[in-house]
């Protein structure tokens, strides 16, 4: 039994079900508005909620996707009680995880929540190049025109930031000072780009996408500013092998066995940006028929 | 979108980009339904479309 950590609304998880189905694979899939009650049957753990119910022991891989598993705590009025017996459910959760992530799976609800700036660090250390990057309150340092500056959260939307709209913080190019300090805020060097590479990484293997952005001057920044009328053209990409094999290194450092990593190249420098471990991919992988959807489905 | 204090928070809020947000489908057209065999109530509504690799 495969189980699926997700959420309702989570397309990617939609589509990999459905290979699922294809290749008779029983699953159970977890919505994040699931509140699990550990329980014990016969000496064996099963969980409950309102959705599902299952022994830990019947599962035999895990796909973390989105959300989490969320458990249901159980509080006390006397203080040193209410004390003792968090740490209690406290452990016994950390036990569940701990066995399902054991087990064969896709990413780890622990570590999936990555650090972009400690990941740039990792990634020099490792080889890779990257483009110069600070942190500040001003805009002293920024180097007007050839700087950008973008979220350190892998969140970047903003549900109803006003009544009727919702927000995105895309990348952007500083080109005026700002009078005032502001809150400490990422700033990385601009590199003049060939064309991005969109990379998918899935236990070792890794199949990349090259992003022709370059040419437009809606997506010349970040791609993501999708151009509906005339969208950019993708293509299969080969890394060379050197960089192929720090991806592998970089994401074995991170533990992380699956995760989406942004490249750009210029000249002949691969300059690496960062990994998505919950990232989008089928937009990429149906254009290069790479089929990553099948390709979970059967790693599970 | 207000005028927003930066004084509190990073650059890059000064760079949001604002766009209609789901509620504002006033003409009622169902993008997303509910489906049981995949669990959940966010399965794409569209048209079937083979890509052409797979018809070569």
């Amino acid at each position: 039994m495969i189980l699926i950590i997700s959420k309702n609304q989570e397309t990617t998880t939609n589509e990999v079900i459905k290979w699922l189905y294809s290749i008779k694979k029983k699953f159970i899939r977890v919505h994040e508005n699931e509140i699990f009650e550990i329980k014990i049957y016969k000496k064996k753990i099963f969980l409950e909620s309102h959705r599902n119910q299952f022994f830990i022991d019947e599962i035999t891989s895990v796909w973390y996707r989105r959300g989490g598993l969320k458990f249901k705590r159980s509080h006390y009025e006397n203080d040193s009680i209410n004390v003792h017996m968090y740490e209690h459910q406290y452990w016994l959760e950390d036990y569940v995880i701990k066995k399902l992530e054991s087990k064969k799976h896709i990413n780890k609800q622990s570590n999936s929540a990555v650090n972009k700036l400690l990941i740039l660090e990792e990634a020099r250390k490792i080889g890779l190049d990257i483009p110069e990057f600070f942190m500040a309150t001003d805009t002293n340092d920024v180097v007007l025109n050839k700087t950008i500056t973008k979220p350190i959260t892998g969140n970047i939307t903003f549900d109803s930031i006003t009544e009727h709209s919702d927000g995105i913080m895309y990348t952007t190019i500083i080109e005026e000072p700002e009078k005032d300090d502001f809150f400490i805020t990422f700033f990385q060097e601009k590199i003049e780009k060939d064309f991005e590479i969109r990379s998918f990484y899935l236990n070792g293997k890794i199949w990349s996408t090259a992003i022709i952005s370059q040419n437009d001057e809606q997506t010349k920044i970040d791609f993501r500013i999708y151009n509906q009328n005339k969208p950019n053209r993708n293509v299969r990409y080969n890394l060379p092998k050197e960089i192929e094999e720090k991806i592998c290194l970089l994401m074995e450092s991170l533990d992380l066995n699956c995760g989406s990593l942004d490249f750009i190249k210029s000249g002949d420098k691969y300059y690496f940006l960062e990994v998505n471990s919950v990232g989008h991919f089928l937009g990429i992988s149906a254009i290069c028929n790479y089929s990553l959807d099948k390709e979970i489905a059967q790693y599970l | 979108m207000k005028e927003i204090n930066l004084k509190k928070l990073p650059l890059t809020f000064k760079f949001i980009t604002e766009y209609r947000n789901k509620n504002c489908n006033k003409n009622g057209e169902v993008y997303y339904v509910e489906c049981k065999k995949y669990q959940t109530n966010f399965y794409v509504r569209e048209k079937p479309v083979k890509p052409l690799v797979r018809m070569l």
